[in-house]
């Protein structure tokens, strides 16, 4: 058995990795919404729970376009180059690490636009007063505002790359139109999307100043990277000549990929440190009759 | 009792951060890949190139689904853009059983890639041709530059064509300036004026053909044969599916040939052509799963040499071991 024979389990594997961190994410947006607002605005919530629902399901639908998108990517890559199967498992894994990556980003972007919409910046503490100037103001909410518009639009994007029409597309081309490239606009709405979170995180920058996280701004400028790549070598043919860009390029995307990854996940298990913690002290409460232990 | 004290008690504190970090993540990825191990025996993922009717046609039968099911099978449809894309999808895993030309098998055999040629599934003549300018003289060379999708039969047929015409230098030495392109570009090179001509197969021929002051030309024999390939593990270790798959093939192209106007109607609804756009090449397609061994050989042989005559690969393969069934 080789790499090949189990390309589709660690797909399927990436795949349940990124529903399992859509649903934590959108659980810790439920669980805000329910018990950590000091003030309840019920309209409000209620808007909150319905572009947060069609945010994860566009995420969710989102999701099957991952072996479409490794396919993409391996499709005319591998037709190049010596020794092929190394190259075509580099091409996999990178791939892989991209998409989840992206997915990750969606996951964790709920949560983090539910807090701003509570003007809650976890890293910077009052944000709320910080941003009461009208100019920071306008600038934060403009960019926040653009880029979750991007954010629904991208996966939008995604959602139709998981239902390719070959066929039909065919029959567009016959008629006149030009040949789609699902994968290169994805990337290149994704640029806009990076782009504008950049923007963001300056203005966060301009209202916060030093207290606004480097690893934020690293952590959008991998994205940004990543989208570029897509958007070139997402629906190009490779030849030769473009083959050791390609493979140059797909390393350094997918090392960022992984450092998103991380950041990602370094956010969850402080998440679940906090439930684990709250579920013990409640746990203490009922169960003991006494508040337990305080936690690390 | 004396407390409890570390040599390094940051640094002890970090390891155990760490370690219950990595131990997360382990059994993480343990719920995730158990479940994923479990696979279906029934279950085959298949790596259609879709954009071309010819290649994709006994597929998207109405009925194809039921014949399918009836064998007990289990398809997924991986929708790819061309052979050689379906040829990667099967080398590098993303399907069990994909479809392609001579042209990439015999690049593949040269690299050693691990495939197995299970049948040959279909038999074109003339549905790769020159789109070219209407004014081109008979036998000259095509004007420059010249639309090419690389390492398939576009590239090969250009290698054939000029050979006959003792021009072939001017394809190895590049003295003819190509442009690479993916098949459905290159309607849309002709419109932007960015090739002069191009050298592709159905349904981009006709409709780059329809360009003005532009033909699709036909008049060049060059045979075309799919076949159905798979990687070797797959046929060792899963041979009762594969055999179910080329049976339930073999079945719906039997019922296309003995439905072939219907079929084409279905075709070119489900492409979105207007009525009757196949009803010139239709014709020059024959479907039939057939075990064709030293007519194999000869097309992989003969496309081995164009390749290696392009550079592409340095040696003629032995292209035996593509034929373990």
């Amino acid at each position: 058995m080789g790499f090949a024979d189990y390309v589709t389990t660690i797909t399927t594997g990436v795949m349940w990795a990124c529903w399992i961190i859509l649903i934590l994410y959108a659980l810790r947006v439920l669980l805000f919404i329910l018990f950590g607002c000091e003030e309840i605005r019920r309209m409000r919530e209620a808007m909150a729970v319905g572009y947060s629902a069609v945010a994860v399901v566009f995420t969710f639908q989102a999701t099957w376009a991952i072996q479409h998108f490794v396919q993409r990517i391996v499709g005319d890559g591998s037709s190049i180059g010596s020794p092929s199967r190394s190259i075509y498992a580099l091409l996999v894994i990178c791939s892989l690490i991209i998409y989840a990556a992206f997915i990750c980003n969606f996951s964790r972007s709920l949560w983090m636009l539910k807090n701003l919409d509570h003007a809650v910046f976890e890293p910077v503490p009052k944000w709320e007063e910080l941003t009461v100037p009208k100019l920071k103001r306008i600038a934060e909410f403009g960019t926040r505002m653009a880029a979750a518009l991007l954010f629904i639009y991208l996966e939008f994007k995604l959602e139709r790359l998981a239902q390719p029409h070959g066929a039909a597309e065919a029959g567009s081309i016959a008629g006149g139109a030009s040949a789609t490239r699902p994968l290169s606009d994805a990337g290149f709405v994704a640029i806009f999307l990076y782009a504008m979170l950049l923007l963001w995180w300056l203005s966060g920058r301009w209202i916060a100043g030093k207290a606004m996280p480097w690893l934020l701004l690293v952590f959008f400028g991998a994205g940004l990277f990543n989208s570029f790549f897509i958007f070139v070598f997402g629906d190009a043919p490779v030849d030769e000549s473009s083959k050791t860009w390609l493979l140059l390029t797909i390393v350094i995307a997918s090392a960022f990929a992984t450092y998103m990854i991380i950041y990602v996940l370094f956010d969850l298990i402080k998440a679940l440190k906090v439930w684990v913690l709250t579920v013990k002290t409640w746990l203490g409460m009922r169960v003991f009759k006494g508040p337990a232990p305080a936690g690390p | 009792m004396r407390p409890k004290t570390h040599v390094f008690p940051a640094f002890a504190g970090r390891l155990r951060k760490w370690c219950s970090f990595g131990l997360a993540l382990l059994c993480l990825s343990s719920l995730l890949v158990t479940p994923a191990c479990h696979r279906d025996q029934g279950k085959v993922i298949f790596a259609l190139p879709v954009a071309d009717w010819w290649t994709a046609a006994p597929f998207l039968l109405p009925q194809n689904a039921e014949i399918f099911k009836q064998k007990g099978l289990d398809l997924t449809t991986l929708e790819v853009k061309s052979g050689l894309e379906s040829k990667n999808a099967v080398i590098a895993g993303t399907a069990d059983i994909g479809v392609c030309a001579a042209t990439p098998l015999a690049i593949a055999a040269a690299k050693k890639e691990g495939l197995v040629v299970l049948n040959t599934y279909l038999r074109a003549s003339s549905i790769v041709g020159f789109v070219r300018p209407k004014d081109m003289a008979p036998n000259a060379v095509p004007p420059a530059p010249v639309g090419l999708v690389l390492s398939t039969i576009s590239e090969s047929f250009l290698y054939h064509y000029l050979k006959q015409r003792g021009q072939e230098k001017l394809l190895i030495d590049k003295q003819l300036p190509t442009r690479p392109a993916r098949p459905a570009d290159i309607p849309g090179l002709f419109k932007s004026q960015a090739v002069k001509s191009a050298v592709i197969w159905e349904p981009f021929l006709s409709i780059a053909g329809e360009e003005t002051g532009y033909v699709a030309d036909r008049s060049v024999p060059f045979e075309v044969n799919l076949y159905i390939i798979t990687r070797p593990t797959v046929w060792n270790e899963r041979k009762e599916t594969v055999q179910k798959f080329l049976a339930a093939v073999e079945e719906t192209c039997r019922y296309l040939r003995e439905n072939s106007d219907p079929s084409r109607r279905n075709t070119e609804q489900r492409f979105g052509f207007k009525a009757d756009f196949l009803a010139a090449t239709w014709p020059l397609v024959h479907y039939e799963v057939v075990w064709d061994l030293q007519h194999m050989k000869d097309e992989i042989n003969r496309e081995a040499e164009t390749a290696k005559a392009l550079g592409q690969i340095s040696e003629i393969p032995k292209s035996d071991y593509l034929f373990a069934k």
